[in-house]
């Protein structure tokens, strides 16, 4: 896989998506986002993130363009997207009788590797996660917070070069948050391009290269963490009167203060 | 940890590689389950054909498999074209409502779907109605198979209409068993309608239909559910890893590069097809179809490469069980087969029931 941070590699442009004529996402273009980077999605409840994701995992229709080194994701055969792209919705379900190698290895289908070398990459998988010790254990007898981290292990088992992950520390404790975050960014310093929904701005801080702020389907800011977690940013997206104190090795503190005056813009 | 480097790509430590033996190990003994099922199958299948109202014992019945000619020509009728060919489609029954439910079950994200409730058994029993009846058929049949004509068509009829509805009003699985249970109560209205006017005899053949009965077995019977079975089964096992990918959501499914929407039609058409023959050879055969899948379901777990398999192994255990029971249980008299299913598949179903709120 290419690790060059020269290229632009996935472009949109002009996505929109509707619910019922209503539009989720409209107009939404961003800057190119390049292998080797982790970007984060930002931004209030119901304003988009999800559906953009979804969007480019071609799970709900949308119009305008998404390109991948300049192939059409929008019209990109579904194997070939399955291979291109690595989504992880927000959960698992816990009713199917599968264990948590067998569900890593059902995310693999599209790879069509020999059934050893598929076991062996599944195993490899759960072994970078943390989760290997859980590996013959149902999705049943797991909790939320492992569910989540075998969601992820499915997603990152197809190896393809995009992932797209909602929300894949919500339901974990601290020391799991660290280990997945720890994972994505090494995943994408190997060359991977990460876009990861976040709603913990200091997490997002924290790990991410670029921050994308999305607010009533459109994107309000985007850049580095110090230049899109703003104090104004804050008033405006989310409607809250906060500091932002960026401390030493890049970490990020914001304090809310209480609501903003006005509601968000 | 030493770590043991097994492909070029892919560096996994020994506890990993023994958790994968270990994984080897529980596919073995899925498919020592499955052949396990098969050979209780077998034999039931086997006590099933040396079964029966008749004097016949079970050493002539057993010589008389291999070698015909040892038996009089009374006996050889009732082994040769009354036990064999009710035994061989009481397994043949089973197995189709088993993979039919099954696929329903796991396509329609529903655990309580199979012909039975998705209304294809009522639809059935409303076609067979119409026949015995008002006489009213499919043109061409002679009467010996408009009955089972009419039932094919209707239940095959109620599986599409269940598309259609599905598809214009681009419902979600769960909509689509409501509408089942619509299309199954609105059968059973027009049913009851048809009941409330047949004569005295008329009456009391539809109730034994509508009671399932595999006492029309024949040959010819035998050899259309075979072949049904031999179409659609190498499809459904083709689907097992799509249908595993589907047990865990559309949107994960379609991620895998899964196309939800064709396995989805497909998985319905070939349920359609197995349960409309088999409804219409046996009549309304209640519970394997559920119960099946369930039993194979706690056994092998949901890996539909083996659970498809062992569902229709489970399926052919629990039809032919029925069947020893229906000739059984009251010495002297064939009871339809729908009332043994019912004994047979209730308790076995409760305990699915416990054992799985327990189990949670």
């Amino acid at each position: 896989m290419s690790t060059t941070n020269t290229t632009p590699a996935l472009e949109v442009r002009h996505l929109t998506v509707s619910y019922r004529n209503r539009p989720v996402l409209g107009d939404l273009s961003l800057p190119p986002l390049l292998p080797g980077q982790l970007v984060a999605l930002v931004g209030p409840n119901a304003t988009g993130k999800s559906t953009l994701l979804r969007a480019l995992a071609r799970l709900v229709p949308a119009s305008g363009q998404a390109r991948w080194d300049g192939q059409d994701l929008l019209a990109m055969p579904a194997a070939a997207l399955a291979r291109t792209i690595g989504y992880m919705p927000q959960s698992l379900p816990e009713t199917a009788a599968l264990n948590v190698l067998e569900v890593t290895l059902t995310a693999m289908q599209a790879r069509a590797l020999p059934a050893r070398e598929e076991e062996l990459a599944a195993m490899a998988v759960l072994e970078r996660l943390g989760i290997d010790d859980l590996a013959m254990r149902r999705l049943d007898q797991l909790s939320g917070g492992q569910r989540q981290v075998a969601a992820l292990a499915q997603a990152i088992a197809r190896d393809s070069p995009i992932l797209l992950l909602d929300e894949p520390t919500s339901a974990l404790d601290l020391r799991h948050q660290w280990r997945v975050m720890d994972t994505v960014r090494r995943l994408a310093d190997g060359g991977h391009l990460v876009i990861t929904v976040l709603h913990d701005l200091a997490l997002a801080a924290q790990w991410a290269d670029h921050i994308l702020v999305i607010h009533r389907g459109r994107l309000h800011a985007c850049g580095t963490p110090q230049a899109a977690i703003t104090p104004e940013m804050l008033r405006t997206v989310y409607g809250v009167e906060a500091r932002v104190q960026h401390c030493e090795r890049g970490r990020t503190m914001v304090l809310i203060d209480g609501p903003a005056e006005a509601p968000p813009a | 940890m030493t770590r043991e480097a097994c492909h070029p790509a892919v560096v996994v430590s020994t506890a990993g590689l023994d958790t994968l033996d270990e994984y080897r190990r529980l596919i073995w003994r899925r498919r020592g389950l499955v052949a396990l099922l098969l050979i209780l199958a077998l034999a039931s299948a086997l006590t099933d054909f040396v079964s029966g109202p008749s004097s016949l014992g079970v050493v002539d019945a057993l010589r008389g498999l291999f070698d015909a000619g040892s038996l009089g020509r009374g006996q050889r009728v009732i082994l040769w074209e009354v036990r064999l060919p009710i035994a061989v489609l009481a397994v043949l029954v089973g197995m189709a409502l088993a993979l039919a439910g099954v696929e329903m079950q796991t396509i329609l994200g529903n655990p309580l779907a199979e012909p039975f409730t998705l209304g294809v058994s009522s639809s059935a029993a409303l076609g067979a109605a119409l026949a015995i009846v008002l006489g009213v058929g499919v043109p061409g049949f002679d009467l010996a198979w408009l009955v089972p004509a009419n039932a094919f068509v209707f239940a095959l009829g109620a599986l599409l209409l269940l598309q259609l509805l599905a598809r214009t009003h681009q419902a979600g699985p769960e909509t689509l068993v409501l509408f089942g249970i619509t299309i199954g109560f609105a059968a059973g209205a027009l049913l009851s309608l048809l009941q409330f006017v047949a004569s005295e005899d008329a009456l009391q053949q539809l109730v034994f239909w509508t009671m399932g009965s595999l006492a029309r077995a024949d040959w010819t019977n035998v050899g259309l559910l075979t072949a049904v079975l031999v179409v659609t089964m190498p499809f459904s096992w083709r689907a097992a890893r799509r249908l595993t990918a589907l047990r865990l959501g559309d949107d994960r499914a379609r991620s895998f590069g899964v196309n939800v929407d064709r396995l989805r039609l497909w998985a319905l058409v070939r349920a359609s097809l197995l349960a409309a023959t088999a409804v219409a050879l046996v009549g309304t055969i209640g519970f394997v179809g559920l119960v099946g899948p369930h039993m194979a379901r706690l056994l092998v777990g949901e890996d539909h490469r083996f659970l498809l398999p062992a569902s229709v192994v489970c399926g052919a255990l629990l039809m032919s069980l029925a069947s020893v029971i229906s000739k059984t249980l009251v010495p002297g008299v064939l009871m339809p087969v729908g009332i043994a299913t019912s004994l047979v598949g209730l308790p076995v179903f409760l305990v699915l029931i416990t054992r799985r709120h327990r189990r949670r």
